[in-house]
């Protein structure tokens, strides 16, 4: 792992020592941003110790920048990549926290970023997405953050009249919590039940409630998704 | 060893607070489970202690010490996540030591701690592989076993057995109870499970929105829940609940249902008879509503006739959903039990185990 301390996070200083460090060709892997609460250079020897195979590596203040390539076996295909990048959110979180106290936020992009200098700004416009739309969230990945991207190009109160128009008041706070279960449970009635400790025939019951009072049926994919961004944007 | 305290502890994010005014007690060597469904602010109290979330207002004690404002290095916690995550190209030995390396612990007292955590979670014979060749419940182990080394004073585990198995998790649950008798240290468990919650915990705290429901004894919440969330989080499958109305005949309080007309039990009279002509919530657990002829024959006032809509046997016993008047309930009657889908089929509600709430308030009325 090579590794630069940036006072001035630029291109300009980014170019110069990515050159200075005659950086071999990257393998694939995925761009990823560690933001810490706070800096501490044993920070530097967990991560260097969690990705061995790492092979880029820069701090700037409370960010760490780097090319994370995956364990062998994982492979490079992207399809393998995305599971193995998203683990990688929870157990760099967890292993900071767990070894120093850390509270760390971990974004990751995709392979296909080009260039080192692109990846970070990618990253730097997820942290931001990651602030407005996901706070509870350990981290975010680039593919996770979805919708975020398109809302975040909208005029703030557009975003505001759209859960309005759907949603309003209608819903009480258990109505909003049994639709908020069924959307993250992927639309799945028996896990939602489970998890929402109700019969499976409460839980139809409520839906069609939802239904009477929105005109939008949770159980139908077009309709289930006007009521996932609402619901998503009021609670942004 | 320590105990913790929390005094009106709050936590705001901007504006929106996630944790109001929690007072807590927990003691020395206690295993104390927090227990919710998502977004109820289980996790965000735990990080609080660890000292990852900062405070609102309000005050942490651990042991003597106020640590409101003392770093998470400083606080003697360790913890342990869902994810384990471990070292790839470290052994064993060295993931367990690695931490206490960082600590600048000498090499002799960690080598003697990494020993002693490794037999007393049975990963002697580990000691020299590296992750890879270990199974997901040896690897929650090894992240145990990394807890484990620093000795500290408390230990919070951040719902550690979800990324196992449901095999392994039951396994795992009992490994960790029984090394907690064998640390003899407090521990702070988050689940979301209430099956662990109730079968690893001294005390749980059930919480819901950012406030605390009820902090009890696994039995006392089971028996005596405080209100309807806790009454129908605690036990699986939950309990049942129907509105009734409540009337007085001959002295005699009677819950009034489209499909029912039943006594109050005897224990309960008094306090439901000032009620009569009101609206209250019945709770009934699945395993005391019965379909056996003698029962039945004992209080043949008891019985009703409801729709059988599933019959889901479990091998001991037959999980059998209801329709009692559109509204559902669920059962647990014995393998044996005659009871067949899609016909009506009479039962008995044993009256002397029914709960009561306040349809308005939620709470308990018994």
């Amino acid at each position: 792992m090579q590794r630069a301390f940036l006072e001035h996070w630029d291109e300009t200083a980014f170019t110069a020592h990515t050159r200075a460090l005659d950086l071999p060709n990257l393998s694939p892997g995925a761009r990823v941003l560690v933001r810490c609460q706070t800096w501490q250079p044993d920070i530097s020897l967990i991560l260097r110790n969690f990705l061995p195979q790492t092979q880029v590596f820069w701090v700037n203040g409370q960010e760490i920048f780097l090319h994370a390539t995956p364990e062998d076996g994982v492979g490079a295909t992207r399809k393998n990549l995305l599971p193995w990048a998203e683990s990688l959110i929870s157990q760099i979180h967890s292993m900071l926290a767990d070894e120093l106290g850390v509270l760390s936020y971990v974004y990751v992009d995709t392979p296909r970023t080009q260039g080192l200098w692109s990846g970070y700004l990618s990253l730097g416009r997820l942290a931001a997405l990651h602030r407005r739309f996901f706070p509870g969230e350990a981290g975010l990945a680039l593919w996770q953050a979805g919708f975020a991207q398109l809302f975040d190009s909208l005029a703030p109160e557009r975003m505001e009249h759209y859960p309005q128009n759907v949603l309003g008041d209608k819903l009480s706070p258990e109505l909003r919590e049994t639709l908020q279960t069924y959307f993250r449970t992927g639309l799945s009635l028996t896990e939602s039940a489970r998890l929402l400790y109700i019969h499976r025939n409460t839980l139809i019951y409520r839906l069609d409630r939802i239904t009477e009072l929105t005109g939008y049926n949770p159980r139908e994919f077009k309709q289930a998704i006007t009521l996932f961004l609402a619901l998503w944007l009021q609670g942004t | 060893m320590a105990g913790l305290v929390f005094k009106g502890v709050t936590k705001k994010y901007d504006q929106n607070e996630v944790v109001h005014d929690f007072n807590l007690e927990i003691k020395d060597k206690e295993f104390m489970v927090f227990v919710g469904p998502s977004g109820c602010g289980k996790t965000t109290t735990l990080r609080m202690i660890a000292g990852l979330e900062e405070i609102t207002s309000g005050e942490l004690f651990i042991g003597e010490r106020l640590v409101n404002d003392v770093p998470p290095k400083n606080r003697d916690i360790a913890m342990v996540f869902q994810s384990y995550a471990l070292y790839p190209h470290m052994t064993v030995y060295g993931n367990m030591a690695f931490g206490l390396k960082l600590r600048k612990t000498p090499k002799a007292e960690i080598d003697r701690r990494v020993r002693e955590a490794a037999r007393i979670l049975d990963i002697e014979h580990l000691l020299d592989r590296k992750p890879k060749a270990l199974s997901g419940g040896q690897r929650q182990r090894v992240a145990l076993g990394r807890a484990i080394v620093r000795e500290p004073q408390v230990f919070l585990m951040d719902e550690p057995l979800s990324n196992l198995d449901a095999k392994l998790r039951v396994q795992m649950r009992a490994e960790i109870s029984k090394l907690r008798h064998r640390l003899q240290t407090t521990v702070v468990y988050v689940t979301h499970d209430q099956t662990e919650a109730m079968t690893m915990g001294d005390r749980i705290v059930v919480m819901k929105d950012g406030f605390i429901q009820q902090v009890d004894s696994p039995m006392n919440l089971y028996n005596h829940p405080k209100n309807i969330f806790v009454a129908g989080f605690i036990g699986s499958p939950s309990m049942n609940f129907l509105k009734v109305n409540v009337t007085l005949e001959d002295g005699i309080p009677y819950l009034n249902h489209a499909e029912f007309h039943l006594p109050v039990g005897e224990a309960h009279r008094q306090t439901l008879a000032p009620l009569s002509g009101k609206e209250v919530m019945l709770g009934i657990r699945p395993e005391f509503i019965n379909d056996d002829a003698a029962f039945m024959a004992a209080h043949p006032d008891w019985t009703l006739e409801a729709k059988v809509e599933v019959v889901e046997p479990m091998g001991a016993e037959n999980y059998v959903y209801l329709s009692v008047a559109d509204e559902n309930v669920v059962a647990r009657f014995e393998a044996a039990s005659q009871a067949k889908s899609l016909q009506n089929h009479r039962l008995a509600f044993d009256m002397n185990a029914i709960h009561y709430f306040d349809i308005e308030t939620q709470a308990a009325l018994l």
